[in-house]
């Protein structure tokens, strides 16, 4: 087996043996937009993704405490390349995805943002 | 339909038409988010940030960020900003009855290396407007 095979099969177990500090997310990424000038509108194509995901550290974010910012550690192999569109769901609520803090082949981390 | 709204139609009917379309040229507006822009495209800024001549009428920039292969040289940015200029300078639209958006002289700056990607090589191309509304 390659090293990064090696790799990718010890980060898949590795989201399994934190149990449920590892749950279940659902990705909605955009696969396509485009923005008509005559309409006004945007048209996007999204496919969704279902992956396991370590979310962290809570933080209210602004000066009226109304944004709730997360971290998410999601398998890159699971979810490939990810947009500002994207939107990562989970307990019933849906996130934003904001700036990717750091992003390997193998691991992404990335903030996800909500209002309350 | 407001001032501000009867504008940003004025100005996004010129990269909505059929003329424009076949430019070539890949158009998006701000606070759009272009997942294959490519390694050429335009950027399009209305700025209504200036005075009008009654209270339906403002003047402001229409700024055009424009995109093009790092490392090539200055050209193609040249032709896209003389492309622009034959849609926009001198011009006046208008998609309301009785409104009308005129341009006037256009400014192209060499920015540099865009910051985000630097691959890609920015200039900002920059053209005055008067909307006047009734």
């Amino acid at each position: 087996m390659s090293y990064s095979g090696l790799i990718n099969t010890n980060v898949n177990r590795a989201f399994n043996m934190v149990k449920d500090l590892a749950i279940e997310v659902s990705l909605s990424k955009k696969s396509s937009a485009s923005f008509d000038f005559t309409t006004d509108v945007v048209t996007t194509v999204a496919t969704t993704v279902l992956t396991k995901a370590v979310i962290t550290d809570a933080t209210k974010n602004s000066k009226d405490n109304t944004v709730i910012k997360k971290i998410a550690m999601l398998n890159t192999k699971n979810i490939g390349e990810i947009s500002g569109y994207d939107v990562l769901s989970f307990d019933n609520t849906t996130w934003r995805i904001g700036p990717i803090i750091n992003s390997t082949q193998f691991v992404t981390i990335v903030e996800i943002y909500k209002e309350t | 339909m407001g001032k501000y709204e009867n504008l940003e139609k004025d100005v996004f009917s010129i990269f909505g038409s059929t003329s424009w379309k076949n430019e070539n040229i890949k158009t998006f507006p701000v606070n759009f988010i272009e997942l294959t822009p490519g390694t050429e495209f335009v950027r399009v800024s209305v700025i209504p940030s200036g005075n009008g001549i009654n209270l339906t009428s403002i003047s402001g920039v229409l700024i055009i960020d424009i995109f093009t292969s790092a490392g090539n040289g200055p050209r193609r940015t040249s032709l896209i900003a003389d492309k622009l200029d034959s849609y926009l300078v001198g011009k006046s639209v208008s998609t309301v009855s009785g409104n009308s958006t005129q341009f006037n002289k256009s400014a192209l700056a060499y920015v540099g290396l865009d910051t985000v990607n630097s691959a890609l090589y920015r200039a900002t191309y920059s053209i005055p407007f008067n909307y006047f509304g009734v």
